[in-house]
Formats: C-alpha cells, structure tokens, sequence
C-alpha cells in the first residue's frame, strides 16, 4: 500500500516546474491556484500515509517505496527510494502542513509583487526538496533534498535580488552551508566504508548487530567521527555555532520564505537527520558530549543576543537560532523524541511569529525597526491576538505548546544518562535561555503592540489589518501554538487527568526503540523522583514568568527611563551584545580574508603569470622566437641550400657506411 | 705491374685531373675546355667498359651538343677580360658545402673496401654494349621509359623556346 | 684490371669534384659545369656496375640520363640568359632576392 509515496513529492515538483515555465501566462489566479494545491494535495497524502501508519502495530510502522535503481557502481548501490515512519510521518505532516497554510497566507504577502510567479514556483521547489531529504530512505536522497533545499533558500533568501544586500545574504547562506555539506560527505563516506551501505534500512541494524557481537565498541573513535561530521553538517544547515552567522542575514527575504524555511522546516533538517541517525550518536557519547555543549552554548548566546535586536525580524531569527539550541540540546541527550516535538511545537508557534511579523510590516508599510513601531495593538487586533498566543507558547507558560516540548527537553537534559553532572550543567543554561527567551519576546510584543506609537504620521496612516489570506493562517497557526503540545503531555502529567497517553512519544517508539535498548543496557534504568521533576518543572515555568515580568517592568513601566539608563550603565556589555559579539567581524579577518588573499594569489601568479603567461604565452613566444631564428637559413644563396643537401647526404652515407 | 689495367689509370687520372682543372679555372672558358677533357676520358673508360654506343653517344651528346651550347653562352654572357671579384658573400656556407663534398669522397672511398671480392666479374652475353641489344631493350622493356623521355625533351624544347621569346 | 672498386673510387672523386666546385664557385656558367661533371660520375659507375654485373639496364639508365641532362641545361641556360638581360651579372651571389 506504499504506492503513492512518490506522489507526496512528485506534486509539489509539477507545480514548481508549471509556475516557473507558465508562471508569466497564467496570471496571478492561476499560479496562486497551481502553488497552493500542490501542496494541498501533498498534504493530503501525507495525512493518507500517516493514518495508514498509526492503524498498524509498532513494529510495522513503516512503508517503503523503491523507485528505481539509480547508482549501481562495486559496492556502492543506492537507489532512489521513499520511506515513511514514524519520525518521518511527523516531519511530512509538519512540512506539507505549515507549507501550506505559509503558501496561503504569500497570497496576501505577494499581491503586490510583479514577480510572485517566481515567488510560487521557487516556494514549491523548496517543498518538494524538503520532502525529499525527509522522505528519503538513504543518506544520499537525503543529501540530495539537503543541497536542493540549501539552493531554494538562496534562490528566495535573494528573492529581491536587485538590492546587493539582499544578493549578498542568499550568497552567504549558500556558502555557510557548503562548508557544513562539507563535513556531512565526509561523514557519510566514513559511514560508506563502515557499514558499506548508506540506506537506513541498512546501517542502523548493522551497527546494532555489530555492537551486540562485540565487533563495534561503545564510543569507538570511528562513530565520534561519523557522528561529529554529520553534526558539522546540521551546523550549516540548523544554524548552530559555529555556522550560524547566515541566519539573522537571511532575514533579507520576503517574511513568507523566513517563516517556513528559516523557521518551520529547513532549518530542522539537521534536528531531522540526527533524529534518523540516533543509533550512531547513542553508540558514541563523546559525540553527544560534544554536541550538547555546543548547542547549549548556542542556545544560550543566541538569547543573549536577541535582547537588543531592533529590526523585528532580527529579534525572531535569533530566537530561532536559539530554538534550534534547544531542538539540539534535545537530540544530544538521547532524548530524540523530545527533540523532534519542540520542533513541531517551534514550526507552529515560529512561523506564526514571522507571519504576524509580516502582517505587523504590511501595516506599518515596510518598516521593520520596531523604535518606530508603538501601540498598535488596537488597530491590528488579530495580529495581536496571534501574536500574543504564539510569545506565551515560546515563554514556555502551560498550557500552551512550548511549555511541554520545552519541559521534556529540559527533564531529559536533567536525566542525560550517559554524562548526569553535564546534563544538569545544560539543564541550568537551558532555563536561564528559556527566562531570557520569555524576556526579548514579550519586550517584542511591549515595543511593538503597547504604549505610544512612535513611527511617522503617514505610516499611523496606513495601519490596517491584513487581509483574510493572511489573517486565516495566522490562526490556524496559532490554534496549533496553543494546542499542539498536547500530543506529547508527559507521563507525570497525565497520570493526574487519568491515564493521558504521551501520543507522539508512543507513535515514535518503533523508530528510537533501538537507541533506548543500547542507552538501557550501557547506563541501566535510573528511576527519578517525581518530586524533582515536578520542582524542575515548576522552577522553568517560574523563570519564564520572571523573564515576563522583567520585559513588563523595563519596557511598560519604566519604558521612558530605564532602557536607556541600563544601556549607559552597562555600556561595555551593551556594545559587545549589540554587536552579537562580533561574530561577523571575526569571520571577516579570521577566515574571509585570509581566503580573499589566497584566492588572489592563486588568480594573479599561478593563473595569469603561470599558466597563462609563461605556459600559454611563453609556449608561442617560444615558437615564435624560434623559427624568427631558423628562418634566417633560408638566405636565398643556391650554395647555401646545395651545402644543406649535401650535409644530408653524408649523413645518410655516414649511417649506412660507418 | 703489368697486369696493372694501365688503360683505366691513364684515363682515370686524366678525367681527375681535368675535373679539377674545371672546377679551379679562374675564367671560364678554360674551364669549359676542362670539362671537354673529361667527357673524352669518360668515352674512352666506357670503351673499355664494353659499352660502345654509351661512348659514342658520350661524344655526341655531351662534348657534341651540350658542350657547345655552354660555350655558346659563355661567349654570349662574358664580355672577355671580365673576371668575378674575389670571394664575398655567403662565404661560411660555401666553405662548408666544399668541406662536405671532400667529405663525401673519403666516406665513399672508405665505405667500398670490400666490394670487389663480393662483386666478382660475370660473364658477358655476346654482343653485349651493341646497338642491337639497346634496341632490344628500349622497345620492349623500356619501352614507358623511352616515351616519356622523349615526351620531356619535346617539353624541354617548348620550354626554352617559351623562355626566351621577346614578345610572347 | 681495374676492379669495381677502381671505378667507384674514380666516380666518387669525380662526383665530389663537382660538389665542391657547385659549392664553391661564384659563375653561374661554371656552377652548371659542375653539375654536369657530377652527372658524368653517375654515369661512369652505372656503365661499371653494369659491366661488372653484365646486366644492360645499367647502360640503358644512361642513356636516359644523357636526354635528361640534355634537356636540363637548355632549359636552365635559357633561364640564365633570361635572368641576365635583366640583370647584367652572371654572379650568383647576386641572386639573392627569394628569401625570408
């Protein structure tokens, strides 16, 4: 019953190549038409799919189709084949699902575009490589939605490509990636020659079976270095330290394209593959080790930064960059399920962040500073309303999505079983963040939606609400925000309310069942104190208020005076923060211009004077200084010429007689 | 010493002897009448080498015709008295052809050592070197060769009549 | 009697003669001289080599070398003479304008 698989994919495709080669004759109508059933109809399958999935037992969750044989060469045979499980099934859900209603609401977004064929036809091509790297039952297809999707984001990051700005942030994105691609080959090369495979159907027993016989040690340094190269990949890809600097520049696309790619789904794709890959990270916990450090670090850095962003968008993509932190944090501490819910719960809530972002610049005419923006919430109420939900489930405040997805992240991290002292090291950075987090998004909605408005006399003008097109996605999205947490309530919970099953955590079983195995029998079953958990969860839900309460306190109450009195006190950790510590500036001399210097190098001795000049050139003036030289024989005496017959001659005699 | 062939020497280094008065005489006329000295000395060795009709033909042809029409033009082109001044131009590739032509004589004579052991004197047909046995050859065998060489003296004729018309 | 070696020996000097004197000699009259010397060698060692053989083809060769060389020196004379009615040298040295 697996046949129509490559319909979830092969749909979105048609319609990216209709809008791209058609876009022009067809007229808004008919692009908005293609683009937004494509992945309609995408979506719709993934549901059939899902259903399909969740009505077997555990162990047969699991479909797979093989379209065709694609590279047979010795040893390596990979083909072109889609598989659905559990993990996967979350994944199409969330990407077909959040795509479509983000495709829905550029209808609005782009009407007054000229070029939003393009726009439709870039945005599904997008979708089919984001469902191919999900769907894919190798790491090659997987590989080949990875780069796919990297292009799409490039092509809509510089959407507006006539601004050099906006050029400039899709070049960097792509770069920034390619370096992160970098280390994803090299980790599946290393996997290639470990396993000699790389279809999951294939590696993922082999390393069970190899380190059940004893053939695999625990933390093997091959696994770490797999596991750490694949990791390096999702750094790109997921914008973590140190490859995150592509993010907040990204920014420079249409609203739309922040929302679904640098929110909701592209910027998952590492939290996805090592999701998929979490048999090799649990058989290697320095890799985790390493791992959770860096994206606690990052978690915690990108908050800090996100606190004196102005631009409002700016202050959205540093808490994704930090978000991911804490999809991260949540795969690195085994706990891969978890993981992957905050990323559900983060698809939701973010991209109705970055849509209200963009209805919140659709009525202010433009301008994304939020200094000029004030007061706003009476003339824009659903944006706010939206809004508001989406900034209470990011806070982390029960009952709202983000307070489970965050919690269990956070509990997990309490209860790493491989590392505990470092599990509650990251635990603590993980609910200063999360404080810090509730701080900047509700100062975001403080500046933006409360008190006196600040901005021009034309722009108080021009405030409206935006139209249904975008309105209606905002609150399906923020529907999703407010309840979408509660497919994965955990056990302490839902023992009070009689027997509330953790959904998502019972629908992933079959896929991580293997890593809990292996976890289970090197570091044993710890049972922990419900009384500890609930004072965790309470303390997390406690910092998260105070974080509100601060954000109330310096920009409600005392917005007059105290931003700018904090500022000047701390002027020194204000300029570092505000300057997101320099990140950009340090690549510049550290990296960028070291290359630049190379490069320039290579170009103007070894190409130009080398090849060119002394290879190339030197060749021809070598013949030509040559036979300007010999042709002076030619000196036009008959006795001359009759000399050279004869010196023929004798050597001819010379060879045959002597 | 009596078995020394003294008609070959005699003749042999009369013909060196005016070969290099030819190619050593300052004017040159002289030099034309060295070279009649060599023709005759060549038709005497071919006597001896049993080809009559070569020898006459020798005569004939080359001290007869060509001979003459060298002097003809000697007489036309060089007013008497005038002689070539000394050696200028071209001189390092004119030495060098002359050194190689000395060359190619020691190389020769060298190389031919020992020929006439493996070479030794065949029996010769009756009649061999007469005008009957030419005749044979030239209209049977040869029969191409003959046509096409008298095709080029009738293309040697046209072309030096071409060459020296005034108006054409 | 003189061996095939004799007569060898003799065409060849008789042969670098004229080599030496085309090389050597600036008179065009005489530089066509030593070609016909150089030809009359080649002439001598096919009539030796066809006595020594008592093959006539030998002998045969020569006479078409005597119409071939008579032909050559009409034609080139002819192209001599043409030559100096315009250039009043017999010099060859001054014929030096067919070059780079």
């Amino acid at each position: 019953m697996e046949g129509y698989l490559f319909l979830i994919p092969l749909i979105p495709f048609i319609g990216f190549l209709i809008n791209g080669l058609l876009g022009q004759k067809i007229g808004r109508s008919g692009v908005y038409c293609i683009g937004c059933s494509s992945i309609g109809l995408a979506f719709l399958f993934s549901i059939l799919a899902v259903y399909q999935l969740a009505c077997s037992p555990a162990e047969d969750r699991l479909l797979v189709q093989t379209l065709w044989s694609w590279i047979t060469v010795g040893n390596l045979n990979i083909d072109m084949a889609l598989m659905i499980d559990p993990l996967s099934a979350v994944m199409i859900l969330v990407v077909t699902g959040v795509s479509f209603v983000i495709h829905i609401y550029s209808i609005g977004y782009m009407a007054h575009d000229e070029s939003y064929w393009r726009f439709f036809s870039y945005l599904n091509m997008f979708v089919f490589f984001m469902i191919m790297l999900v769907l894919g039952s190798n790491y090659i297809v997987m590989f080949v939605g990875w780069e796919g999707v990297g292009l799409a984001s490039y092509l809509l990051i510089g959407f507006w490509y006539k601004e050099n700005v906006n050029a400039d942030a899709g070049k960097k994105a792509f770069i920034v990636n390619r370096i992160g691609d970098f280390g994803f080959l090299l980790g599946m090369f290393l996997m290639f020659i470990t396993f000699g495979s790389l279809s999951y159907l294939d590696v993922f027993p082999k390393a069970v079976h190899m380190y059940e016989h004893g053939m695999l040690a625990m933390n093997s340094p091959v696994m770490i270095a797999i596991c750490l190269l694949l990791f390096l990949g999702a750094t790109g890809k997921s914008a973590q330290i140190p490859l995150f600097v592509w993010l907040p520049d990204a920014m420079a696309g249409p609203t739309p394209v922040s929302a679904l790619i640098h929110a909701a789904t592209m910027v998952t794709a590492g939290v996805y593959m090592v999701a998929r890959t979490n048999v090799l990270y649990t058989l290697a916990p320095t890799a985790l080790l390493v791992l959770v450090l860096m994206s606690a670090a990052t978690a915690f850095i990108a908050a800090t930064i996100g606190i004196l962003q102005n631009d409002i968008k700016r202050v959205l993509a540093y808490s994704t960059v930090s978000q991911l932190g804490y999809m991260f944090i949540g795969v690195s501490v085994a706990a891969y399920g978890a993981g992957i819910f905050h990323l559900m719960t983060h698809a939701f809530f973010k991209a109705c962040l970055f849509l209200c972002a963009g209805s919140v610049i659709h009525a202010m005419g433009g301008d994304q500073d939020m200094r000029s923006m004030g007061g706003l919430w009476k003339k824009i109420p659903i944006t706010y309303i939206t809004m508001l939900f989406a900034t209470i489930a990011i806070s982390g405040i029960p009952p709202f999505a983000g307070f489970f997805s965050k919690d269990e992240i956070l509990w997990k991290a309490f209860t790493f079983p491989y590392y505990p002292v470092v599990g509650k090291i990251v635990w603590f950075i993980g609910v200063l963040a999360a404080g810090i987090t509730a701080f900047y998004m509700f100062r975001l909605i403080f500046m933006t939606f409360h008190g006196k408005f600040r901005g021009t006399e034309e722009q108080a003008h021009h405030l409206h609400e935006s139209p249904l097109n975008m309105t209606g996605p905002l609150m399906i999205l923020a529907f999703g925000s407010v309840f979408g947490g509660w497919l994965g309530i955990p056990h302490l919970i839902g023992s009070l309310f009689g027997h509330v099953p953790n959904v998502l955590e019972n629908f992933f079983e079959p896929v991580f069942a293997n890593s809990h195995e292996i976890i289970a029998a090197y570091a044993g079953v710890h049972h922990h104190s419900t009384v500890v958990e609930w004072v965790l969860m309470a303390g997390s839900v406690a910092v998260a208020i105070g974080g509100i309460f601060l954000a109330y306190h310096i920009y409600i109450r005392r917005v007059d005076v105290l931003p700018e009195k904090l500022a000047e006190t701390y002027s020194i950790y204000h300029k570092l923060v505000y300057n997101k510590y320099f990140v950009d500036e340090i690549y510049y001399y550290v990296v960028v211009l070291p290359f630049y210097y190379l490069s320039m190098f290579f170009w103007k001795v070894v190409d130009a004077f080398c090849i060119d000049g002394v290879g190339v050139n030197g060749q021809a003036w070598l013949v030509q200084r040559g036979s300007g030289a010999l042709r002076l024989v030619q000196n036009g005496y008959v006795q001359t010429y009759g000399a050279f017959m004869l010196l023929g001659l004798v050597v001819m005699l010379w060879f045959f007689i002597v | 010493m009596i078995d020394m062939d003294l008609y070959f020497w005699v003749f042999a280094s009369m013909s060196v002897l005016a070969g290099l008065f030819t190619i050593a005489a300052r004017d040159a006329l002289p030099s034309a009448m060295g070279l009649l000295t060599v023709f005759i000395a060549l038709a005497s060795l071919y006597l001896h080498l049993h080809a009559p009709l070569i020898a006459i033909f020798q005569v004939a042809i080359y001290a007869g015709a060509i001979l003459i029409l060298v002097v003809f033009v000697i007489m036309l082109l060089m007013a008497p008295g005038e002689r070539l001044a000394a050696i200028q131009a071209n001189v390092s590739y004119r030495g060098a052809g002359a050194l190689l032509g000395l060359c190619l004589i020691g190389l020769v004579a060298v190389g031919t050592k020992g020929v006439s052991e493996i070479v030794s004197m065949k029996a010769l047909p009756e009649g061999f070197g007469n005008p009957s046995m030419f005749g044979d050859l030239f209209f049977r065998d040869f029969l191409l060769h003959f046509e096409v060489v008298s095709v080029l003296l009738l293309v040697a004729l046209i072309g030096g009549i071409y060459l020296c018309k005034k108006k054409l | 009697m003189a061996s095939l070696t004799h007569y060898i020996v003799l065409s060849s000097i008789l042969f670098g003669l004229g080599t030496i004197g085309f090389c050597t000699r600036r008179n065009a009259l005489i530089l066509f001289m030593s070609i016909e010397l150089m030809l009359n060698a080649a002439n001598l060692m096919l009539v030796a080599f066809s006595n020594f053989m008592a093959d006539m083809a030998g002998q045969v060769m020569v006479i078409f070398i005597f119409a071939v060389a008579a032909a050559e020196v009409a034609v080139g004379l002819a192209i001599l003479i043409v030559l100096f009615r315009h250039v009043r040298e017999v010099d060859i040295t001054k014929f030096n304008v067919l070059k780079w």
